[in-house]
C-alpha cells in the first residue's frame, strides 16, 4: 500500500509468489527431514530408531508425491512444466529442480521397495484375487526370499540411504539457495539461507514423525516405543536449537552490520512481520517448544503420559513454527519493496486458486495418502523376519 | 523434444526473436502524419510544441493511418478511424500543470492563477480558446533555428521567497545571469513601462533550456501573441487588461493580418520597451546589425562561440529580412541599397541588380561622365524607374 | 528526436544494404503494409547493434505520455507497467516523498508537500534496464528469458512457464506476470519497432526528448555522443547487473 511516506514500485503492488510457494518448501522440508531421520537408522545404525525408520521413509514418499502440487498450482502455465527438463538453463538455480526431484524420487522409491520386499512377498503369498495381482505387480513377480537376498536387500537399502542423505540435503538446501541467491531481495539474500533451510527441514521432518507416530498410536490405542520416541524428541530439541539460533544469528548479523539493508528490514520486522515473525514464530512457537522440550529431556521424574503429551504438543508447535518460518521468509521477503521505501501487502484470499482453502487441501492430502500407504506397506507391524 | 531453433544462437529458442519482431507497430511516427497533414505539421514544427509528437494528443493513430492509406480496410469503420482530439483542459494540464518537480524553465500554470493573471472570468474556459495547440505561442522565429543564448536564471528558481540581499552581497553566490545583466538599458526602460508590473522578460521572450549552460530564446512580436491577452473575448474580463476587437481595431485594413510581425509595436512600442539594443554590456555594439557582416567575414569562428553554425541562415536564408515588406521594391530598397550595396550581396548575387535595372547598381563612380552615352543607347525609361522625370533638370 | 532519427535511419539503411539476405527472409512473412519492413533478422546483422537507453531526468516533465504510449503499443495489462514515472520531492527538512500514482498514467496532480517547503523535486522515468548481466536472464529455469544478439533482454512467451523467479530476481521491479497469458512480461525496448527503424513507443512519445535511444556500438549515435559528454549514472550499480539504461542527473535518493 502507498502511504504518504512509503513507495513501492507499481509492479510490486501484487505479490508474485503466493502461499503456494510457502507450502512448497514446507512440504519438501518434511520430505528431506523424514528421509534423513530414516537414514539415522539405516546408515548410522541407530537401533533405537528402528521402529520408526520405515514409517519415516514412507511418509517421506507421501510428502514427496505432493511436493510439486503447490508449484504446479502456482505456475502460470503448468502445461509447460516439463520445459524445465527439456530446455533447462543451467545458469538458473531453479533449473536443476526437475532432475534433483526425479533423482530423489527414484532413490526413495527404490529404498522403500528394497526394505519392504520381503514383507510384500509374504503378503503376496497370503492374499487372494485382485489384491494378489496388485502385490504381484509391486514385487515385479520376483518371489525369491532367503537369507542371502535379505542381506543383499539390506546392503542396497543402506547404500541408498547413505546416498540419499546428500541428495535430500541438496533437494532442500537448494530450495534455500533459490531464495538466498536472489540479490535483489534484501530479506532473502544471504548465504546462510540454505543452511537454515536444511536444519529447519530436519526439524519439520522430526516434528511431523513424532506428531504422527504419537497420533496414530493414540488412535489405535497402542503405546509408542518409548525409547525411540524420547530419542527422537531429543534430536528434535537439538535440531530446533540449531535451526532457531541460525535464524536469529542471521538477523543479528544483519542488524549489527547496520547497513542500509537493516534500515529497511528493521521496519519489516517491527512492522508487517511483527506478529507472524516476532510474536508467533520466535516467542510462541520457538521459545515455547524449546522450553517444553528442555523440560521433557531434562526432568527425569516426569510422568510418561504427560511427557509424551508434551513432546507431541511441542512437535505440533514446531510444525507450525516451520510453517511460519516459511511464510515469513517467502512472503516477508516479497513485502519489502525493491525501492527500499515501503512495503506492499499480501493476503492469499480464502477461496482463490491460490487461496487458503486450497492450501489446507494441499497440506492435508499427503496425510491421506499416508493412510493409504499404510494399507500397502504397514509401518508399525513387526517385520516378517522376526516371525 | 526441444524446439527446432533452440540453441541456434544461445540457450534459447531463436524463432522467438522473430516472433517478437512481428508485433504490429501502433504508435505512429510524426513523419507519417506529415505525409498527409503537411501544413499542420509545418506549423507545428515551427512553434514551441515542435518536440511534442502527434501521438501525445491524437493517440496512436494506427487505425487512422491504416484506414486512410487503404491498406487494410477490413472491419474498420470511418468512425473508428477518426482520431481523438485531446484538446481539453485536462489534456493540456498533463504537461502544463504547475508542479515543483517539473523543470522550472518548462512553461507551467496553475489554472486559477493563469485565469486570474489573464482576467479570464469563465472558469470553464478551455486552453484552445486562446492557444492553438499546433502553434501555442505564435513564435516568430523557427524554434529549432533560433539562436543559442546563455542560460537565464530567476531568483525564484532556487529561492522560495524573494531574497533580501542581492546575489552580489552574498559570499560565494553562484554566478547568475539575469536579463538585466546584459540588457541593462532595455531592462531599465521596460521597468519604467506599464507592462513590467504584470509580466517579465520571459513572458514574451520564451526561453527553452537546452542543457546546463545554454538554451534558446525567442522573440515574440506578432499580433497573435499580443492578442492572447488583449483580444476581446466573451470569457475574458471586459476592461482589464485593455481589450481590443480584431480586426476592428486596425480599421478593417485587410492588408494587416494577425501574423504580421511587430504590427502592434508600430504604434505601441512605447508601452513595452525600446526595441534597439544599445547596452554596453551586450558584446555587440548598437549598429551591430549593419556591422556584423564584416566581423563575420573576418572570423566566423568567433561567432560560433555563442551562435550555432547555422545561425546565419536563420536570417539570411530561411526567411526574408523583416525590412523586405510588400513595398520594399518600390520603396526603401534603393535607400539601403545605395547606402550599403554589399548588404544585398549577403543573399543576392553580386549582379542581381542588373536583373531589373539593366545596369550596374548602384551607379559606377564614373557614371557622371558616362551617363549620356548610356541614355542615348537605352533611353530615359530606365532612369524613370528611380528618378523623377525632372531629375535631369537638377543639373542640366 | 529528429536528429536521432536521421542518424539512426542512415545507420539502418547502411546495414540494410549488407543484409539483403535478411530482408529476403523477412519478406517471406506477411505483415500489414502500413508497417515498415523488418530490416534485419539474422544474428550476424543483429550483433552490429547494442541498443542502449538514456534518460535525462533533468528534462522529464512527468507528463506520462511515455506510459500511455507504452500501454497502447504493447497492450500492457491494467495495474502493471513496462515503464512508469516516479516523482521525488524533498522538503526543507530533508524528508523525501516518492510517488507514482498509477505509474503516472494520468500525470501528477498536486505537489505532496507545501510548495514553498519543497527544496528539490524531479521526475525519474523507469523502465527495464536491459542489463548486460541481467539477473532475470540468469535465473530463468527454462531459457525463456534471453539476451538477444543486439543486447535486448527478451521473453520467449511460448516457453515461459510463469514461475515468477525472474520477477523476484529483477532488482528494479520491471517485470510482472501477465495473468491472462500466465507468463512473465516486461519492456522489450519495443523490439518490433526498433527492427523497423522506429524509436521505441516511449521515446517516440516523449515531448521533451528526455528519453534517448540508440546503438551503443555506433560512435556516431546520439546516445554515444551524449554519454561521452555528460555525467551519468545507473540504478543500483552495486548489484553487478551492469544496466544499460543510463540516467543523467541521478540523485542518491533514486533507487
Amino acid at each position: 500500500m502507498q502511504t504518504p511516506d512509503s513507495f513501492v514500485f507499481p509492479n510490486e503492488l501484487h505479490v508474485t509468489w503466493t502461499v503456494m510457494i510457502v507450502l512448497y518448501p514446507y512440504i519438501t522440508g518434511m520430505v528431506a527431514g523424514a528421509f534423513i531421520v530414516s537414514s539415522f537408522y539405516h546408515v548410522f545404525g541407530m537401533e533405537k530408531l528402528k521402529p520408526i525408520a520405515k514409517f519415516a521413509l514412507v511418509s517421506s514418499l507421501a510428502f514427496l508425491c505432493f511436493a510439486t502440487v503447490p508449484l504446479l498450482n502456482h505456475l502460470g502455465r503448468p502445461d509447460r512444466a516439463f520445459n524445465i527438463m527439456v530446455t533447462p538453463n543451467f545458469n538458473s538455480a531453479m533449473s536443476g529442480f526437475g532432475f534433483v526431484y526425479l533423482f530423489y524420487m527414484t532413490i526413495v522409491v527404490l529404498e522403500i521397495w528394497f526394505s519392504y520386499r520381503a514383507e510384500l512377498i509374504n503378503k503376496y503369498l497370503r492374499s487372494k484375487g485382485i489384491v494378489k495381482q496388485i502385490y504381484r505387480f509391486i514385487i515385479l513377480g520376483n518371489t525369491t526370499v532367503n537369507d542371502s537376498t535379505i542381506v543383499y536387500d539390506r546392503k542396497i537399502v543402506t547404500f541408498l540411504a547413505a546416498f540419499g542423505i546428500p541428495v535430500a540435503c541438496v533437494l532442500h538446501g537448494y530450495v534455500g539457495f533459490l531464495f538466498g541467491s536472489i540479490k535483489a531481495n534484501l530479506w532473502w539474500s544471504t548465504p546462510l539461507m540454505f543452511i537454515i533451510f536444511i536444519f529447519s527441514a530436519i526439524v519439520s521432518g522430526l516434528a511431523v514423525l513424532i506428531f504422527l507416530y504419537q497420533f496414530v498410536h493414540w488412535i489405535r490405542r497402542k503405546t509408542v516405543n518409548q525409547e525411540s520416541y524420547e530419542l527422537m524428541a531429543k534430536w528434535l530439541w537439538g535440531f530446533m536449537i540449531i535451526a532457531v539460533v541460525l535464524e536469529l544469528m542471521e538477523v543479528l548479523s544483519i542488524s549489527y552490520e547496520n547497513t542500509e539493508r537493516w534500515e529497511v528490514l528493521q521496519l519489516l520486522i517491527n512492522g508487517k512481520l511483527k506478529i507472524s515473525y516476532v510474536y508467533l514464530q520466535i516467542f510462541v512457537f520457538s521459545l515455547g517448544p524449546f522450553l517444553i522440550l528442555s523440560a521433557t529431556s531434562l526432568i527425569k521424574s516426569m510422568p510418561i503420559k504427560l511427557k509424551n503429551f508434551l513432546i507431541w504438543l511441542s512437535s505440533g508447535m514446531l510444525l507450525i513454527q516451520v510453517l511460519l518460518m516459511r511464510w515469513n521468509v517467502v512472503i516477508g521477503g516479497q513485502l519489502v519493496s525493491k525501492s527500499m521505501r515501503g512495503f506492499t501487502e499480501y493476503f492469499p484470499g480464502y477461496f482463490d486458486k491460490e487461496g487458503l482453502l486450497v492450501s489446507f487441501g494441499i497440506i492435508l492430502v499427503p496425510f491421506i495418502l499416508l493412510m493409504l500407504f499404510d494399507k500397502l506397506f504397514p509401518f508399525f507391524e513387526k517385520p516378517w523376519e522376526a516371525k | 523434444m526441444q524446439p527446432d531453433s533452440y540453441g541456434f544462437v544461445g540457450n534459447y529458442r531463436w524463432d522467438a526473436n522473430e516472433q517478437i519482431m512481428q508485433q504490429p507497430v501502433l504508435n505512429q511516427n510524426s513523419k507519417t502524419c506529415a505525409e498527409c497533414h503537411e501544413n499542420i505539421y509545418n506549423l507545428h514544427e515551427k512553434d514551441a510544441h515542435y518536440t511534442v509528437p502527434c501521438v501525445d494528443c491524437h493517440g496512436a493513430g494506427n487505425v487512422h493511418v491504416a484506414y486512410f492509406k487503404g491498406d487494410s480496410l477490413k472491419g474498420i469503420t470511418k468512425q473508428q478511424a477518426y482520431l481523438e482530439k485531446e484538446f481539453k483542459l485536462d489534456g493540456c494540464l498533463l504537461c502544463h500543470q504547475k508542479l515543483k518537480a517539473r523543470p522550472a524553465d518548462f512553461p507551467q500554470i496553475m489554472k486559477e492563477d493563469h485565469y486570474k493573471f489573464l482576467h479570464v472570468s469563465d472558469p470553464k474556459t478551455q486552453c484552445i480558446q486562446c492557444h492553438n495547440p499546433h502553434e501555442p505561442i505564435f513564435l516568430l522565429t523557427d524554434v529549432k533555428n533560433s539562436r543559442l543564448h546563455p542560460i537565464v536564471y530567476k531568483c525564484s528558481e532556487c529561492h522560495s521567497k524573494t531574497p533580501e540581499k542581492s546575489p552580489k552581497e552574498v559570499e560565494n553566490h553562484p554566478t547568475i545571469f539575469e536579463c538585466k545583466d546584459c540588457h541593462a538599458e532595455i531592462a531599465a526602460d521596460f521597468n519604467s513601462k506599464p507592462h513590467s508590473k504584470y509580466i517579465d522578460c520571459r513572458t514574451c521572450h520564451l526561453y527553452h533550456k537546452e542543457n546546463e549552460t545554454t538554451g534558446r530564446i525567442y522573440k515574440n512580436g506578432n499580433a497573435k501573441f499580443c492578442l492572447l491577452c488583449h483580444e476581446k473575448k466573451s470569457f475574458k474580463d471586459e476592461k482589464y487588461p485593455p481589450k481590443i476587437e480584431w480586426p476592428k481595431h486596425v480599421g478593417n485594413n485587410t492588408i494587416i493580418t494577425k501574423s504580421d510581425e511587430k504590427i502592434c509595436l508600430n504604434c505601441h512600442e512605447d508601452k513595452i520597451h525600446k526595441m534597439h539594443l544599445s547596452s554596453t554590456q551586450n558584446p555587440h555594439s548598437v549598429n551591430w546589425k549593419s556591422e556584423h557582416k564584416d566581423a563575420a567575414r573576418q572570423n566566423q569562428e568567433i561567432c560560433s562561440k555563442c551562435h550555432t553554425s547555422n545561425s546565419c541562415q536563420n536570417c539570411h536564408m530561411k526567411s526574408k529580412p523583416s525590412s523586405h515588406k510588400a513595398d520594399w521594391i518600390k520603396g526603401l530598397h534603393k535607400v539601403s541599397g545605395a547606402k550599403n550595396p554589399s548588404s544585398c550581396e549577403t543573399c543576392h548575387k553580386k549582379n542581381s541588380c542588373n536583373g531589373c535595372h539593366k545596369l550596374d547598381m548602384p551607379h559606377p563612380k564614373d557614371f557622371g561622365e558616362t551617363h549620356m552615352e548610356f541614355i542615348s543607347q537605352k533611353g530615359k525609361v530606365l532612369c524613370n524607374n528611380c528618378h523623377k522625370e525632372d531629375f535631369c533638370k537638377t543639373c542640366h | 528526436m529528429d536528429k536521432i532519427d536521421k542518424i539512426e535511419r542512415r545507420q539502418f539503411l547502411k546495414i540494410g544494404l549488407y543484409t539483403t539476405a535478411g530482408i529476403m527472409m523477412g519478406s517471406l512473412f506477411a505483415f500489414s503494409k502500413t508497417d515498415r519492413e523488418i530490416l534485419y533478422k539474422s544474428p550476424e546483422d543483429l550483433s552490429k547493434f547494442d541498443w542502449g537507453f538514456l534518460v535525462d531526468t533533468t528534462r522529464c516533465i512527468g507528463c506520462g505520455a511515455c506510459v500511455r504510449a507504452c500501454k497502447v503499443e504493447n497492450n500492457v495489462p491494467d495495474s502493471y507497467f513496462r515503464t512508469w514515472v516516479e516523482r521525488y520531492e524533498i522538503d526543507i527538512n530533508g524528508k523525501v516523498r516518492v510517488d507514482s500514482p498509477n505509474g503516472a498514467m494520468d500525470s501528477f496532480k498536486d505537489d505532496n508537500f507545501n510548495e514553498a517547503e519543497i527544496v528539490k523535486a524531479f521526475f525519474v522515468p523507469k523502465l527495464c534496464n536491459h542489463c548486460y548481466d541481467s539477473a532475470c536472464t540468469q535465473v530463468c529455469p527454462v531459457g525463456a528469458t534471453y539476451d538477444s544478439p543486439d543486447g535486448v533482454v527478451l521473453i520467449d512467451k511460448d516457453r515461459c512457464v510463469g514461475c515468477g523467479y525472474c520477477v523476484q530476481a529483477c532488482p528494479y521491479g520491471c517485470r510482472y506476470i501477465d495473468h491472462e497469458k500466465g507468463v512473465a512480461d516486461k519492456c522489450t525496448l519495443c523490439y518490433h519497432r526498433i527492427q523497423r527503424g522506429e524509436a521505441p513507443a516511449c521515446v517516440n512519445a516523449c515531448p521533451r526528448a528526455a528519453r534517448i535511444f540508440g546503438n551503443l556500438k555506433d560512435p556516431e549515435s546520439k546516445i554515444r555522443k551524449i554519454l561521452n559528454l555528460r555525467r551519468y549514472g545507473t540504478l543500483k550499480p552495486d548489484l553487478g547487473t551492469n544496466p544499460k539504461c543510463y540516467y543523467i542527473g541521478l540523485d542518491m535518493e533514486v533507487k
